[in-house]
């Protein structure tokens, strides 16, 4: 029915698939005080950085996402970095 | 909202609304609430909450604790339990506040009463010593580990 499938896009590599690494450790609340945890997922800028940079699951994603908010609201990660 | 005949319990698991009530709070039959008495000082059905205060640098030490007294104090007085505090000591704030660039965090664990949260919420607002402040509602499994690091800049 229908289009005539070609095959996967050029370009697109084959995914690895890499548990989350809140997964991987068992983490049922992300901590707005493990500042240190959360630099990981902002890039140097200060921004939260995409699910596709981090591996994070959906779940730990957006946990780390208000995770670092709160932390930004209590200064301890920063809005903006060099300004 | 108690129990409802024509809302049966074993369904509507995606339901926000609590489906009935044990010891006047709310429970969905989607939260395990038996099983987390072990992890809890006494009831089972008591909230957590975790404050965090960024107190003025301009105080010395003695003077921090003399303001977390008083909001312990208050904790106290409004029907909660104030946990020990956890000074992190003198830190550099990630940005300026109020022309600020350190502060003296300090962290703690309640359990509240019923105005407390009100209270404290009002008195930490109107209070010059705290520059920010932040009350969480820690969840059931988390509360009462052993909180991460102190301070690691001594500004």
């Amino acid at each position: 029915m229908g289009k005539r499938r070609t095959g996967p896009p050029r370009g697109v590599r084959p995914t690895k698939s890499k548990p989350c690494v809140f997964c991987k450790e068992n983490v049922a609340y992300v901590d707005y005080k493990d500042y240190n945890v959360l630099r990981r997922f902002i890039s140097d800028r200060g921004k939260v950085r995409a699910r596709r940079v981090t591996g994070l699951c959906p779940q730990h994603q957006r946990e780390a996402a208000s995770a670092i908010k709160r932390a930004r609201e209590m200064a301890l990660l920063p809005y903006v970095v060099g300004r | 909202m108690k129990e409802n005949p024509k809302f049966p319990i074993n369904v509507v698991c995606n339901s926000s609304i609590p489906l009935l009530h044990y010891r006047g709070n709310p429970i969905s039959p989607c939260f395990p609430v038996a099983g987390e008495a072990d992890t809890r000082p006494e009831e089972a059905n008591i909230d957590t909450y975790e404050a965090m205060l960024i107190v003025i640098p301009e105080l010395d030490e003695e003077q921090v604790e003399n303001t977390v007294a008083r909001f312990r104090t208050i904790i106290d007085r409004t029907g909660g339990e104030a946990g020990e505090p956890n000074h992190w000591g003198r830190r550099k704030l990630a940005y300026e506040i109020d022309h600020r660039t350190d502060g003296f965090y300090v962290v703690m664990e309640f359990t509240a009463g019923e105005r407390t949260l009100v209270e404290l919420k009002r008195i930490l607002r109107v209070s010059d010593d705290v520059l920010r402040h932040m009350v969480v509602k820690l969840p059931p499994s988390y509360a009462h580990k052993p909180l991460p690091e102190p301070a690691e800049v001594p500004a």
